[in-house]
């Protein structure tokens, strides 16, 4: 017998939708989006400011701020429903099962507390059992894990004792402390320097190598997908409009959106490849999107249909899927999905 | 060879810090260099490298410490650099407002450098009225509708205020105010990289627009090496406020000499998973030391691959390795 704990995705997200609740309407951030993380693998959620990226992934750990709320769709975590938990189960599941990382490492430590302390309340919010000793030293063998020397020294210092780079991997070691098997990272290297940030996503997927765990991670640079993700999902506007395998996105992109950014981006290995072809435009009005695609005002390859309805999602095999009209009639039709 | 318009000698900056002994945070040290009429220079590093002190100090908008800017043949700043580094003597300088309208600005931040209270209109009118450069109401508000024309916006865009614009929109204001006294140089200090992926392409090609249609010159500041790339024709990077390499923008990218140049460039994430699948990346231990203490002889050598004794005591100094390549490497053109 298969078990079928396993031949479950890690965490699945079907027809997830969130909206913000605003005095001018609802904005719906969300809009309807699916994938899947697999177990030692890496799902890079990419999309503009807006683009609802940061906020679907803030709704699998129960986050979402007022005024917005999860209006529809399902979360599934190891075939749990993740939205259907109660508030002990929620809590054992944040932290302990799941974990998230953000961009900003210095708004997510307490600058009154030493990061030992921290870390120490961390692990034994989840490992009731723990004595103070073991967690403490739980604590610095993982602060030295993700690179920090003299652990023990660190532990007695504060946040503001520490660099961005240090600061993150202390976010890491947090993340990490209680052996998630989900990681949700936010961001995680948009505020560091480029060469810090090479530094944390080898250390990213050294950990992934060691643990097994999914990482869930979410972007908005083209160049850190291409070195970490194994599948990527591109979002514009509250929906995927084009998901797969890494090299489909890069070497076969099929929605204009995704051939757009990769096209806009100057390249250094490219030369001096004269002007660039920018995305015109700017990113739809959230509270006024497009009735067809929301994509279709800034489209080049734009036809009536696009403004009239929302396109259907074609599989292009291998699961690349892209939510367009042009996808559609190329592939003879397609059906409306 | 292009005409010099601005020369920069053996700039320095520091700004003194309350209870350190010493001159303070060291945010420019000793850079040299010169930009050709027409020419976009690059200068990239990584966050306090001092880059964006550079370019406020060559419009003066820090005093510099020492050294000399001459812009246009007239020297604007001079003062001459003594023991251990500390300004000698009285510093020569000219009143700055007849070259402010020669020497722009546009900010990073664009939200955050446009007044709020004031209209895009206004905006750009204060900078023709300070340098009285229309004649009446209806030639100011002409020229402000030109200038928003030229930038891409709409003539009616005058009427509103900043907050009613976009983040690209914004940074076209910016453009817009800093081209309205009709300037010959911009420093441009991270003018894309407060902006969506799909935007900055659009204010990089209006910069490129702009310089062809006006003759400008750039002195292009930023963090993303692709970009500056694309529109410098020679680069200049920076490492915790010295100049270590300068050279052409593709000999910088296929050859670079300095091992911090390197390091830089391979630490560049690629949009091209296959390509970073088999590369072999050099990742640096350790992290930038403080300006406030900043590593005796080569600033680099605590985080050098190459690093040899010498490095400890010497400092570097920017030599031409190759025709028209310089870096502040000892060992730079002998082999690894």
């Amino acid at each position: 017998m298969l078990d079928t704990k396993r031949s479950r995705p890690l965490l699945a997200v079907e027809d997830l939708r969130v909206s913000f609740f605003h005095l001018e309407g609802e904005v719906r951030a969300v809009d309807g989006i699916r994938y899947t993380v697999e177990r030692g693998s890496v799902m890079g959620i990419v999309g503009e400011s807006g683009s609802g990226k940061s906020v679907q992934a803030y709704s699998i750990l129960g986050l979402v701020p007022p005024p917005g709320r999860v209006t529809g769709g399902r979360i599934t975590f190891e075939g749990r429903d993740v939205l259907s938990f109660s508030p002990e189960e929620r809590a054992h599941f944040r932290g302990g099962e799941a974990a998230m990382v953000f961009q900003n490492p210095m708004t997510s430590l307490n600058p009154l507390y030493p990061v030992g302390s921290q870390l120490v309340e961390a692990l034994r919010a989840h490992e009731r059992g723990l004595s103070r000793r073991e967690a403490r030293e739980r604590a610095a063998g993982m602060l030295a894990r993700v690179g920090l020397q003299n652990p023990e020294r660190r532990m007695e210092q504060y946040p503001h004792q520490f660099s961005g780079g240090m600061r993150q991997r202390v976010m890491i070691a947090m993340a990490l402390i209680c052996s998630p098997r989900l990681l949700i990272a936010d961001e995680p290297t948009t505020a560091l320097d480029v060469t810090i940030q090479a530094q944390i996503l080898e250390l990213l997927r050294d950990l992934q190598r060691e643990t097994g765990m999914g990482i869930l991670f979410i972007t908005h640079n083209l160049g850190v997908v291409a070195e970490l993700c194994d599948q990527v999902s591109v979002m514009y506007a509250g929906k995927i409009v084009e998901q797969g395998g890494v090299d489909d996105i890069f070497y076969a992109p099929a929605h204009p959106y995704t051939l757009g950014l990769l096209r806009s981006m100057p390249r250094l290995d490219g030369g001096n490849q004269g002007r660039l072809v920018p995305i015109p435009g700017t990113p739809a009005d959230p509270l006024h999107r497009p009735a067809g695609c929301p994509f279709s005002p800034r489209c080049g390859a734009c036809r009536p249909v696009c403004r009239r309805q929302p396109p259907p999602t074609v599989e292009l095999g291998n699961g690349h899927r892209a939510a367009c009209w042009l996808c559609a009639e190329e592939r003879g039709g397609g059906g409306l999905g | 060879m292009a005409e010099e318009l601005l020369r920069v000698e053996r700039l320095c900056k520091s700004f003194p810090v309350k209870g350190v002994r010493g001159p303070g945070v060291q945010a420019v040290r000793d850079v040299s260099f010169t930009v050709c009429r027409g020419e976009t220079l690059g200068l990239v590093g990584e966050s306090g490298c001092g880059k964006t002190t550079l370019g406020r100090t060559i419009l003066r908008l820090h005093e510099p410490t020492s050294g000399r800017i001459v812009y246009g043949g007239t020297t604007l700043f001079a003062r001459e650099v003594g023991e251990e580094g500390r300004p000698k003597g009285k510093a020569q300088a000219v009143d700055m407002l007849p070259y402010r309208r020669r020497m722009q600005i546009i900010f990073q931040d664009p939200s955050a450098s446009l007044d709020p209270r004031m209209t895009v209109g206004e905006i750009i009118g204060e900078a023709i009225d300070i340098h009285h450069l229309a004649s009446g109401r209806e030639s100011r508000a002409a020229r402000i509708r030109e200038l928003l024309e030229l930038v891409g916006l709409r003539k009616e865009d005058a009427e509103r205020y900043p907050h009613a614009f976009s983040g690209g929109q914004q940074q076209r204001v910016g453009i817009a105010r800093a081209l309205a006294v009709e300037p010959e140089f911009l420093v441009c200090d991270e003018p894309i990289s407060a902006l969506d992926v799909s935007i900055q392409a659009q204010v990089v090609n209006l910069l490129e627009d702009m310089q062809r249609e006006l003759g400008l010159t750039y002195l292009f500041i930023a963090h993303d090496l692709s970009v500056v790339r694309h529109i410098s024709r020679r680069i200049g990077v920076m490492y915790l406020g010295s100049l270590v390499e300068l050279a052409g923008s593709g000999e910088l990218i296929q050859k670079p000499l300095h091992p911090y140049t390197q390091v830089l460039l391979s630490a560049v994430p690629a949009p091209d998973p296959r390509a970073s699948r088999s590369r072999r990346r050099i990742v640096l231990q350790g992290e930038i030391p403080s300006p406030l203490r900043p590593p005796s002889g080569c600033p680099f050598h605590p985080r050098c691959p190459r690093a040899v004794p010498a490095c400890e005591r010497t400092v570097p100094p920017l030599r031409e390795v190759e025709p028209g390549h310089f870096a502040a490497c000892l060992q730079a053109g002998s082999a690894p």
